[in-house]
């Protein structure tokens, strides 16, 4: 069961030079003992077009870890990114040094969870500046406990997680800002709703100035964990029709982005599931969700693909976002369309055409040979600081796709960094760009998708604008700034706390 | 006494039958056999001979299925004109699968019968199971303007007309179905479902609450009202529909070849699907006829056997389920779920000690695993220590604490075994919150209340109960307790001094 659901990627720029660094989560073996093959590793981008495997330099070790995915942040704030790892067994938290070298500091910060965890994302959830950790977990397994299922031929395949029938509840750990967290799961609420979780996206959905997260569950209802305060939440997904389809019925959530689509103000969350499913899009009106499917939508397209990975980005520069999906068959494909690799599958990419309109980019996933993998994990960034977004997909049993954007553009493009004070990056605030005449909303969800980790920059198209007229930032503590003008191109930092008074904006109650 | 004169030496014997008629018999059936013959191999030389599509993998596929699909490829091959068999093929492919030879038999029996909506219909299914909506739709309409008083076309054509945005179409689907199929519940839900997704959930509203009531237990139907009533602001209605509507799986309305098709089904993973869901409905006859037919090609198969024994055990056959279970345990010791079974079995047959090590096994091997703590109560039951069973399923409750059976169970035994109805009380009540819908709550939490002389609070999950399920037979009876606890409660004359 989980060679099926491994592994993650990572976009970090780790030593602090400016470059987007990668780290990929690998699978591993059942047996104890060391890890065979080569394990985690982490590439060190030599701004070149080039990377570098410096996994062995920087201490980074996998051991029997069987790796699932990651999240990366600076959970301690000395100004270096960490990276925390997902495994099937205990997690790990890899804290950076600053020179290069990491350390496993796992045990002291507390964060073991010893479940099989799949996403996990930092945020800040009390607005004490300090990242606390959720950490969805998948189900309770144990190599004695796997079953024996079958594809529609009979062939042997992998189980449905219903199965088991062992689903498991998520983790949140809160920063004492000491280096240690404190499992609150328990006091938290965590542990009224349980779930096949596997996908988690953190945003402010109800707009009542404090963070949620939405965990996308593998065939069992989606949980909305709306936060109440002093580390207390409460699932509303059912009752705010985020929970399941239209029609009432689960449908198998993998990787999950909060995005505000029709740059209106208010967060949708767009799921992958399962071939013949669809993808999901939850409209998001005024703090309730909407099972939005249409033929000219996002979800476009997707009924013949399992869907995983999950991002949107401008690629083309024109203004609207659009939409890359990592695709892989759970079940055995009885038309393979890869003859050793009967889960394999085209990934897709979706032009956004505005109005929440998306048309299918043909060849199939954007590259002139359409990329056939089965496809897990997907992180977005400018890996070569040109001002476009490029990709990288992790594929199973097979070598990872690195895709630059050579696609051809139709306008220009900025980039922002959000820090606070102290010029540490802050997950989760959110950006009202306006220029032209027009607003497009945007959040930095450096950890969202599928097991992976973004690039924590926040990216934007202008199209024909020739310039950005005014940047606005609702900071996750609750206070806003507007920012700018600024001309088109590279990248700007915008700190906390030196940006002028706003509260025109964002609608918060 | 009158006798027929008919009767006699051969009794009641049509005398066509008797012994000296026989010979024109045998010569009459003879001719009307040589004529029937002679007009099929006429037919039969009438038009092209149509392909047989067989599967690119078919070597490969599993041998119950391989077997039973080559039971209707190779007497279509010896009969390609014959439709019949054809379509039993189409709905084989159809059954497990295999949606693009399905899809081509389906076309040619829609071209051989053009008067059948049935092929042009399932050619529509076939184009959706293959991910194509666009063109299912077409052919849809197709059905519905060939066909206009067969109800399933256009329920068809409603459903996939929402999915493609197109209202007006759907509209008008939906109408027609409800006029046609008045007692249909997919009508009044579709019609509701197009309100509600034209914004207008006032509207919607009366369609679903004639949906549901058509049909309670369309799930679909009361999630949708759900939504419809939490868009009016009527949140705790919404909630007991969302409960209502749980799991809810979409079926499409049956037609004349739904329960042929699902005749076919013989793709292993999915008649252990078909198992599976008749030993949730408790139905494990069925289930074990299911499991069989599987073992047959799979004779040691451990999931298998497992999954066979638990049919057993719940057919009050531990013996049979312990012959079994022993020839996985042997093979694997540490197989979690067959000690679960076996510690089942165990108990069935009296032998508690044994079922208690077989649990307390299981319990080392997967301390978080529910199911294994509740065989573990289970074997304490039939010891009769009850104080250790409710500790085992608190542990049970622990490991899946959403499992809302579970505190029913805890519940119950807390009430009728250790007279501890307070605490049953509090069980029974969590279990409602967690799950609404299970109705084995309602009885037990109205007992308790009239115990506990909470008429007022009795006759209030009464009131919930009948939402939940308005037509339970035994809601008249609950009544008819709380009427009399009240009569035995109201006032008394003050003695005389």
């Amino acid at each position: 069961m989980p060679e099926m659901e491994s592994g993650g990627v990572g976009l970090l720029d780790f030593d602090g030079d400016g470059w987007l660094d990668i780290f990929f989560v690998s699978g591993g073996s059942l047996n104890p003992g060391p890890m065979p093959g080569s394990g985690n590793q982490l590439y060190r981008n030599l701004q070149n077009g080039r990377f570098e495997d410096v996994t062995a330099a920087s201490g980074i070790t996998s051991g029997s870890d069987y790796g699932m995915g990651c999240a990366c942040a600076d959970f301690d704030g000395d100004g270096w990114v960490d990276i925390y790892v997902t495994n099937l067994r205990a997690n790990r938290l890899w804290k950076n040094n600053g020179n290069g070298t990491f350390t496993d500091v796992t045990e002291k910060a507390g964060v073991t969870c010893p479940s099989w965890s799949t996403s996990a994302a930092f945020f800040d959830a009390n607005g004490d500046a300090l990242l606390d950790l959720v950490v969805v977990n998948y189900i309770k397994w144990t190599p004695e406990t796997e079953l024996a299922c079958f594809s529609r031929g009979g062939r042997p395949d992998y189980c449905s997680p219903l199965n088991y029938q062992a689903p498991a509840v998520t983790t949140l750990y809160r920063n004492r800002g000491n280096g240690t967290f404190e499992d609150v799961t328990k006091s938290a609420g965590l542990e009224q709703a349980y779930g096949n979780g596997l996908g988690v996206a953190v945003g402010d959905f109800n707009q009542d100035g404090r963070l949620d997260f939405f965990v996308a569950n593998d065939a069992m209802p989606n949980q909305l964990w709306l936060n109440q305060g002093n580390f207390r939440f409460i699932d509303e997904g059912l009752l705010r029709g985020c929970a399941l389809n239209s029609h009432g019925t689960a449908r198998a959530g993998m990787g999950v982005v909060a995005v505000d689509l029709l740059d209106r103000g208010w967060m949708d969350l767009f799921v992958t599931h399962l071939v013949g499913e669809g993808n999901g899009l939850f409209i998001n009106t005024n703090g309730y969700f909407i099972d939005t499917r249409s033929p000219r939508g996002p979800t476009t397209g997707s009924l013949p693909h399992t869907g995983f990975g999950i991002a949107f980005a401008d690629f083309d520069h024109d203004g609207v976002q659009d939409l890359y999906v990592a695709n892989g068959r759970v079940k055995y494909g009885d038309q393979s369309i890869l003859p050793d690799d009967p889960y394999a599958e085209p990934n897709s990419l979706l032009r956004g055409l505005g109005g929440g309109e998306f048309e299918r980019v043909n060849p199939e996933g954007g590259t002139a040979t359409p990329l056939v993998a089965t496809s897990r994990g997907l992180a977005i960034g400018d890996l070569d600081n040109d001002g476009d977004l490029d990709g990288v997909v992790i594929n199973r049993d097979s070598s990872p796709h690195l895709l630059r954007n050579e696609v051809p553009k139709r306008g220009r493009s900025i980039q922002f960094r959000l820090v606070d004070p102290r010029d540490h990056l802050v997950p989760n605030a959110r950006v009202c760009v306006e220029a032209a005449g027009r607003r497009q909303f945007r959040q930095a969800s450096p950890n969202e998708g599928y097991c992976s980790s973004q690039d924590p920059r926040v990216h934007v198209g202008l199209g024909s604008a020739d310039g950005v007229d005014r940047v606005t930032v609702r900071w996750p503590s609750g206070s806003e700034e507007a920012f700018g003008p600024y001309p088109p191109g590279g990248i700007v930092t915008l700190q906390q706390g030196s940006g002028r008074p706003s509260s025109d904006v964002f609608q918060y109650k | 006494m009158a006798t027929s004169p008919v009767t006699g030496q051969y009794g009641d014997i049509h005398p066509m039958f008797r012994p000296e008629n026989r010979r024109h018999l045998a010569a009459i059936l003879g001719l009307a056999l040589a004529i029937v013959l002679g007009i099929r191999a006429y037919v039969s030389t009438l038009g092209p001979v149509l392909p047989v599509p067989v599967p690119a993998d078919f070597s490969q596929l599993d041998s119950l299925l391989k077997s039973h699909l080559m039971a209707c490829i190779r007497p279509l091959r010896d009969s390609p004109r014959d439709s019949g068999l054809r379509e039993e093929l189409a709905l084989a492919y159809a059954a497990n699968g295999f949606w693009p030879e399905a899809r081509l038999l389906f076309d040619q029996l829609s071209t051989l019968h053009p008067q059948d909506p049935l092929p042009l219909l399932y050619s529509g299914v076939a184009m959706e199971e293959l991910h194509d909506p666009a063109a299912s739709l077409v052919l849809y309409r197709r059905v519905t303007e060939r066909f206009p008083q067969f109800a399933p076309g256009w329920s068809r054509l409603g459903t996939a007309a929402l999915e493609a945005d197109s209202f007006d179409v759907a509209n008008s689907a939906f109408a027609q179905l409800r006029s046609l199929a008045p007692q249909e519940w997919r009508g009044p839900a579709g019609a509701g479902e197009l309100e509600l997704r034209r914004g207008k959930p006032a509207e919607a509203i009366p369609l679903l609450e004639r949906a549901v009531q058509l049909n309670p237990d369309a799930k679909t139907a009361h999630h949708l009202l759900g939504r419809s009533y939490l868009s009016m602001r009527r949140t705790n209605d919404a909630s007991l529909q969302f409960a209502l509507g749980r799991n809810a799986e979409g079926h499409p309305m049956p037609d004349a070849w739904t329960d042929r098709a699902l005749a076919h089904i013989k793709s292993r993973a999915d008649v252990l699907r078909l198992a599976k869901d008749a030993l949730d409905e408790g139905d494990p006859a069925t289930a074990a006829r299911y499991y069989e037919e599987i073992q047959v090609h799979h004779p040691d198969e451990p999931e298998l056997l497992n999954q066979l024994a638990i049919a057993y055990n719940r057919l009050n056959q531990p013996a049979r389920a312990l012959n079994l279970i022993e020839r996985v345990l042997k093979t694997d010791p540490r197989h979690v779920a067959a000690l679960i079974t076996a510690a089942y079995a165990n108990s069935a047959l009296g032998h508690h000690k044994e079922a208690l090590a077989l649990a307390d096994a299981a319990v080392q091997i997967a301390p978080d695993l529910a199911l294994a703590h509740l065989a573990r109560a289970n074997a304490f039951l039939g010891q009769n220590h009850d104080l250790e069973a409710v500790a085992a399923l608190e542990s049970a409750h622990r490991a899946d604490p959403s499992n809302a059976q579970l505190l029913v169970e805890l519940g119950t035994i807390l009430w009728r075994n250790l007279d501890r109805p307070d605490a049953a009380l509090e069980r029974l009540e969590s279990a409602r919150k967690l799950d609404p819908a299970l109705v084995t709550i309602y009885p037990r939490i109205t007992a308790l209340y009239l115990q506990l002389d909470r008429t007022a609070d009795a006759n209030e999950t009464v009131e919930i109960w009948k939402l939940v399920r308005p037509r339970d037979p035994e809601i008249p009876l609950a009544l008819a307790r709380i009427r009399s606890s009240r009569g035995s409660k109201s006032p008394q004359p003050n003695p005389s001094p």
